[in-house]
């Protein structure tokens, strides 16, 4: 146990290195702007009292290593900077808007193992039949179609002709939270699938490779038929590599949210980004691609440091 | 004497069909093994004794198959027998103990558990009833601390621990027939010995029939009944051991035994036999064996070796074996 | 042993074979002229018909016309795209792979942070803070794309790099540049051949996903994300439109993975 904490220790710290990093390359980009970010904002005829109250308001008279400090100093206690568009903290914003994209991610994560699992165990165990090559078809299908285009098609099918929801009449969970839901699902269903596609490639070839283990052997041996040695003993070790696949899932996932908020005009994380890019909303974008990867190499990290605790044959010491 | 035949193997052949060609990884073998009686097959690697263990068992991997033949168990044929009859079969009746211990054993599962599955799958006892089964024969099997080891994951075991966890497995059913595939290739020498002990004690004490793979000729005079000499897929010698220690017919046999390291030979180079055991996918002599026989004739290259009984119990499948009729083994 | 082509090569080659020719063929012909508007009502959103074979836009502008002339936007860009991350990121790799160390660390660190991040908030941020059109798309997107190139000439080097026939070459007094370009360069191709081409159907998913948000190629270039993105705003009225688009990005798209993986399980 104590091996794992420092394991944990250890990988949290490069977690930190990789987000500081992250945080200076977003930083950089933002203030590599060509021209005047606040005559971008404030348009060519602003006044100069105008764009030097804007300038101080972003900090942006100070000089740019001192502005990145007081920028990520800021983020260290939770002030985000404001948003020029809304007037409003950063921080308030994104967190009215997390809980969405929290339960999108999340419900596609669910719904990706739902569909990868059973069907991932139905192609090792049948590899090279007809279903295998089916479901293998099925996933190169769901990994060259780009989210929005497969949103699109849901939306006609089980928005328009099956009416199973409204294309475009999101329900706020403050209000209903049966109709959240419903609404949710098939966003979640167009995110889930390229995920459902890789993890259940991974899990089949990971079976695969299990079931030429020696321990197979013994517990064939034993007594167990082939079905009970791959539930009983298969299983929890083809799981294993999987782990680390969640936390590249949940990454692309809440990747995937940006587009497929906006396709179903969902009003989360995403769909905030993209309206602070289009309307050049630059202190609220920065702060926003900060928080974005520190929730991605945070899930990533938090993947490792599973395989860890669960894992107990593992190598430590790399 | 039938009765007395726990298993029997008759012209069992096994090999790999592969671009509409057949190559052959075991070519018609016959062997018994009497019950409570330990069976030494051995070979250089590539001979097929594996395969053989892995047959009579119903595990061969994808690709190999049974060609023909029976391996009656008890009577039965364990030929053909349906998944289910057989997967009921093996641990209760017929156990196997492998090579590698560290990869025999499930990584993610804790010793108790893999030890009272093995109870669980045939004999439905309480969860309690078969770990305490399991703890006594974890002890049986000379561990310390049954109770600690049934909570641990097998890496944080030795290796020698491991296979003596795997033996607990093997035995904790009670079954007629133990099939040990070189269960001490893989540790070191004290640890050997330890493991070679128990089974043997194992086989007294219950009766249990082995049939012991090994490519080792010196363990194999030391632990077993009868042993049959198996050379790429055919067996070539076979009769009880002192027999055949006492005067090996087969050219084979005799460089399997010059190569044994004994405490008058310590110093010398050990003798081995020149040359290498070839692959199924190789073409093969009428004796498999005559490119690397020192007393290869014109004959050996033409026609099948005869199988000879030199004696009720000693057969050498070897043209030169014809000279060697009525050997007198008491005054050897 | 001749590695033996795959039933995924083959559908690979034909489905961009056929995307190919389209393209070509889009330079010399397209059944109408794919910016041509009609203000006239009752060319807009026509039906699939002897005319139309695929209908027309809400603009009036001819479906087939445009899809055919989009396929040489979508491919330059992602072409761009691949060509310009894999010089960058064949560059990167062999010198963190032959340099190694502190060299090496600081390369590869970078790679890992880079692809902590997910890609479309990359090449939003990039877009965000550049100008709007192919060149951002472009420069955002190859950024995306490094990392993938850097580990595997890396990888591939360091496996190389204790090859016979590469020491052989340093005992004869070959130049460093020399044994990259010579002798490492050839050896990762058929790797970094599956590579390009499944880099190429990323990039032409993420252009014409930064397309559909609007942020990518700019009107009136023929981009089909755009197109499905105008195709969804009329999604109830004229589903074709959005079928066919569609239907062209997955053809497309899949082709090229099916290609990718043909070449990939044909390597050793």
């Amino acid at each position: 146990m104590k091996k794992v904490a420092i394991y944990a220790a250890r990988r949290l710290a490069t977690a930190a290195f990789t987000v500081l990093l992250v945080s200076l390359l977003i930083f950089i980009a933002f203030n590599l702007v060509p021209g005047d970010p606040v005559r971008l904002i404030l348009g060519t005829e602003a006044s100069e009292e105008r764009v030097a109250a804007l300038r101080a308001l972003l900090g942006l008279d100070k000089s740019l290593p001192m502005q990145y400090l007081g920028w990520i100093s800021g983020m260290l206690h939770g002030d985000f900077g404001t948003s020029i568009k809304y007037q409003r903290p950063v921080a308030e914003l994104i967190g009215q808007r997390v809980p969405v994209t929290v339960t999108l991610a999340a419900f596609s994560l669910v719904l990706a193992f739902a569909f990868a699992i059973p069907l991932g165990i139905l192609s090792a165990r049948k590899k090279g039949s007809i279903s295998d090559k089916a479901i293998s078809f099925g996933s190169m299908l769901s990994i060259s179609i780009p989210g929005f285009c497969l949103g699109i098609f849901v939306i006609w099918l089980f928005g328009l002709k099956l009416r199973l929801f409204m294309p475009g009449g999101y329900v706020s969970y403050r209000t209903n939270i049966p109709g959240y839901l419903n609404y949710m699902l098939f966003p979640a269903i167009v995110m889930a699938l390229p995920n459902a596609a890789v993890a259940l490639n991974y899990l089949r070839s990971s079976i695969l490779e299990e079931l030429k283990r020696n321990y197979v052997k013994t517990a064939l041996s034993k007594g167990h038929t082939l079905k009970g040695a791959l539930y009983k003993h298969v299983l929890k070790n083809a799981f294993v590599p999987l782990i680390s696949l969640v936390g590249m899932m949940a990454a692309s996932a809440f990747g995937g949210s940006i587009i497929i908020e906006q396709v179903f005009g969902i009003p989360g994380i995403g769909a905030l980004l993209i309206g602070a890019i289009t309307s050049r909303d630059f202190p609220m974008a920065q702060s926003m691609a900060a928080c974005i990867s520190v929730i991605v190499v945070g899930s990533n990290s938090a993947a490792d440091i599973a395989i860890q605790i669960i894992d107990p044959r593992i190598k430590l010491y790399k | 004497m039938s009765s007395s035949k726990l298993l029997w193997a008759s012209s069992l052949s096994i090999g790999i069909d592969r671009d509409g060609s057949y190559y052959p990884a075991v070519d018609g073998i016959d062997f018994y093994i009497g019950k409570g009686e330990i069976l030494g097959l051995v070979g250089e690697s590539g001979c097929g004794k594996s395969m053989t263990a892995l047959a009579i068992t119903g595990l061969l991997p994808d690709g190999v198959a049974i060609k023909k033949g029976s391996v009656l168990f008890e009577g039965e044929n364990l030929i053909g027998m349906p998944e289910k009859e057989m997967a009921r079969l093996r641990g209760r009746a017929i156990s196997m103990v492998f090579q590698e211990p560290m990869s025999s054993l499930n990584p993610l599962m804790k010793i108790g558990k893999q030890v009272s599955e093995a109870v669980r799958l045939h004999d439905p006892k309480p969860k309690r009833e078969a770990e305490r089964l399991a703890e006594a024969v974890l002890g049986k099997v000379g561990l310390q601390n049954p109770k600690v080891l049934m909570q641990c994951y097998p890496h944080q075991l030795s290796g020698g621990m491991q296979q003596r966890v795997m033996i607990a497995m093997a035995i904790i059913s009670n079954p007629k027939l133990m099939i040990a595939d070189e269960p001490t290739t893989a540790l070191d020498v004290t640890m050997q010995a330890q493991i070679l002990d128990l089974l043997k004690s194992i086989n007294q004490e219950y009766g249990m029939a082995m049939l012991f793979i090994s490519h080792d000729l010196g363990v194999v005079s030391r632990f077993c009944d009868r042993m049959a000499v198996m050379y790429a897929g055919k067996i070539v010698e076979e009769g009880t051991v002192s027999n055949i220690f006492k005067h090996p017919v087969h050219e084979y046999t005799r460089g399997l035994l010059e190569s044994i390291p004994r405490a008058d030979s310590r110093g010398k180079t050990l003798a081995s036999v020149k040359g290498r055991v070839p692959n199924i996918f190789e073409k093969r002599m009428p004796c498999a064996f005559a490119p690397r026989c020192q007393k290869v004739q014109d004959r050996c290259l033409k026609c099948d070796p005869p199988n000879i009984a030199l004696s009720q119990n000693h057969t050498a499948r070897c043209i030169l074996a014809e000279n060697e009729s009525e050997i007198n083994y008491a005054s050897i | 042993m001749r590695p033996k082509a795959n039933g995924k090569l083959k559908v690979g080659i034909a489905m961009t074979g056929f995307i190919a020719l389209l393209m070509i063929a889009s330079f010399f012909y397209t059944p109408y002229d794919p910016y041509a508007m009609s203000m006239d009502l009752a060319d807009k959103l026509q039906l699939p018909s002897s005319a139309h074979w695929l209908g027309t836009d809400n603009f009036g502008r001819d479906i087939l016309s445009r899809l055919m002339a989009g396929i040489k936007h979508t491919m330059l860009t992602a072409a761009s795209t691949v060509a310009i991350s894999l010089a960058i990121g064949v560059f990167l790799g062999f010198v963190a792979g032959y340099i190694g160390k502190a060299v090496d660390e600081a390369i590869m660190r970078l790679m890992d942070a880079i692809s902590a991040f997910p890609g479309i908030l990359l090449a939003l941020v990039l877009v965000a803070v550049l100008k709007q059109g192919p060149q951002a798309i472009i420069l955002a997107l190859s950024i995306l794309f490094v990392p993938s190139f850097t580990r595997i000439s890396r990888g591939g080097l360091l496996q190389l790099k204790s090859a016979d026939f590469v020491k052989s070459a340093e005992v004869f007094g070959a130049s460093r540049l020399r044994i990259i370009f010579f002798h490492m360069l050839p050896n990762i191709y058929p790797t970094l051949l599956s590579s390009i081409v499944l880099g190429l159907s990323s990039a032409i998913m993420s252009e014409s996903s930064m397309s559909y948000l609007g942020l990518g190629l700019q009107p009136p270039i023929p981009s089909w994300g755009r197109m499905l993105g105008e195709a969804q705003a009329v999604l109830l009225i004229a589903p074709w439109y959005a079928a066919v688009t569609g239907l062209a990005i997955v053809f497309c798209v899949m082709g090229l993975n099916l290609l990718g993986e043909g070449i990939r399980e044909m390597l050793p």
